[in-house]
Formats: C-alpha cells, structure tokens, sequence
C-alpha cells in the first residue's frame, strides 16, 4: 500500500508542499442508465503510444501535457512505453500492461454483459504534470471533446 | 502527481456530462484533490489494478470502481478497496 510514510523524505517533503489543485466545487453527473447499456471511454496515464507515434517528452521541464489516441480494440502488448523513467515502478506493466491499460478486462466484461461497449478511442497521458495550467485549459477540455464526439456515456480513468 | 492529472480530467468530464470513476494510490492526495468519484487501492503507484498477470484481482479492482457509479451524489465520494483474504 502507498502511504505518505512509506515514501522517501524527499517525495514526502514534495507532495506535502505542492501546492494541489482543489477540485471546487466538484462536478457531478449522475449516470443517464446502468453500466451493462453504456459506453465506456478510457483515460490512462502510464505514457503508452502506439509504435508508430511520435513518443512523450515528459522530461520536459514543464512536463508533455499532450495526447495520443489509441485504438481500444488492440491488444495493449503493442503498445510502447515511452517514458520509462516515470516515477513508478514500471517491473508491472512491462509484465502485464492490463495492470494500467486494462483492455483485456475491458472486453472481458463487455463479453459477460456487465459493460455496454467500449469507445473506440482510448486517451493516453503522460508525466508528473505539476504545472497543470495547459491540462485544465487545453487537454481536458479536448478530452472532454473526443468523448462527447465518441458518444462516451462513462468514463474511467486509470492513474500510474 | 498522476492522482491530481486524472482527477483534473475527470473534473471536465464531469462538466461535459459524462459521470466518472477512477482509481486513487494516496488517501491524502485525493482528499486535497477531491475527484469526483475514486477508489482509494492499497497497491503502489505503477500496480493500479493490483498484479500483473492476476486477472481476478484487476477485475475485482475495476468493480469495485464502477461500483462507484451507484453512489449518490454530491460528491466527492471516496471509497476504500474491500480486499479479499489472500490477495496479499
């Protein structure tokens, strides 16, 4: 489990001075009908492309607040991970990229019933992002814009 | 800092219409951050569905993460993953 005790005093002395975005007041929208009739979209966040796009540059000083777009009816093994050095452990995802970009369970579910149908676009993101301006300005709304696009009715984000 | 990215976008999202859920690594963050709908997860950052090569566990994670979508609003609702005996 990750607890601010278990982080190094170095990490632990940041996260506790940065100063965070509070989310306020906090957006909520009920969902319109069950999970089992909706379309689901997708947000991760482990700096995934697919091999022919151009990689992330999260060692940016002011970090890659872009995206890619990637095909969620491919298997997530194709996909390359671009920025390595991402502050996690990334022994995981080099065995199992399900544990962040979880399409196979995914479809797993959409096979049993319990998801309506997946979007077609999934949205990866990359980087520590601390200076979040061009995130809540542009990526978020653009995100926001390709769901709607796409008929998204819910989505799920997966943090690394 | 990943926390705070995904919480922001699903902020938008939420403003846009479309309801959200995701998973949160640090309980402090997330109450400072406030998204909208999260499952705080005892696993370490990089391991958000738990295991790799453990499929029953990263389901059991999504679940409970869309069981989320039942909750009622306002929110932020932030919800702590049941864990089963035996997953670690």
């Amino acid at each position: 489990m990750t607890t601010m005790e278990k982080l190094s005093p170095e990490l632990r002395g940041f996260l506790t001075l940065y100063k965070w975005v509070r989310i306020d007041p906090v957006p909520w929208v009920a969902p319109a009908k069950p999970l089992a009739e909706s379309k689901l979209g997708l947000v991760v966040h482990a700096c995934m492309t697919m091999p022919e796009q151009p990689p992330f540059h999260a060692e940016l000083p002011d970090n890659d607040p872009s995206i890619r777009i990637v095909p969620s009816d491919i298997d997530p093994r194709v996909l390359v991970n671009t920025y390595p050095g991402q502050g996690f452990d990334h022994a995981g995802l080099q065995e199992d990229p399900n544990l962040l970009i979880p399409l196979d369970r995914l479809r797993e579910m959409v096979a049993d019933g319990e998801i309506g149908e997946l979007g077609s676009r999934v949205v990866s993101l990359c980087g520590h992002l601390t200076k979040p301006k061009v995130l809540i300005e542009e990526t978020a709304p653009e995100i926001a814009r390709i769901f709607v696009e796409d008929g998204i009715e819910v989505a799920l984000l997966v943090p690394a | 800092m990943c926390n705070q990215t995904v919480s922001l976008v699903a902020a938008e999202l939420e403003r846009a219409g479309i309801p959200t859920v995701t998973q949160v690594f640090l309980r402090e963050i997330a109450e400072k951050v406030r998204p909208p709908r999260a499952l705080w997860v005892p696993f370490d950052h990089g391991y958000p569905l738990g295991e790799p090569g453990n499929p029953t566990l990263q389901t059991d994670v999504l679940r409970q993460t869309f069981a989320l979508l039942d909750e009622d609003g306002p929110g932020p609702v932030l919800k702590e993953f049941e864990a089963e005996d035996g997953w670690w």
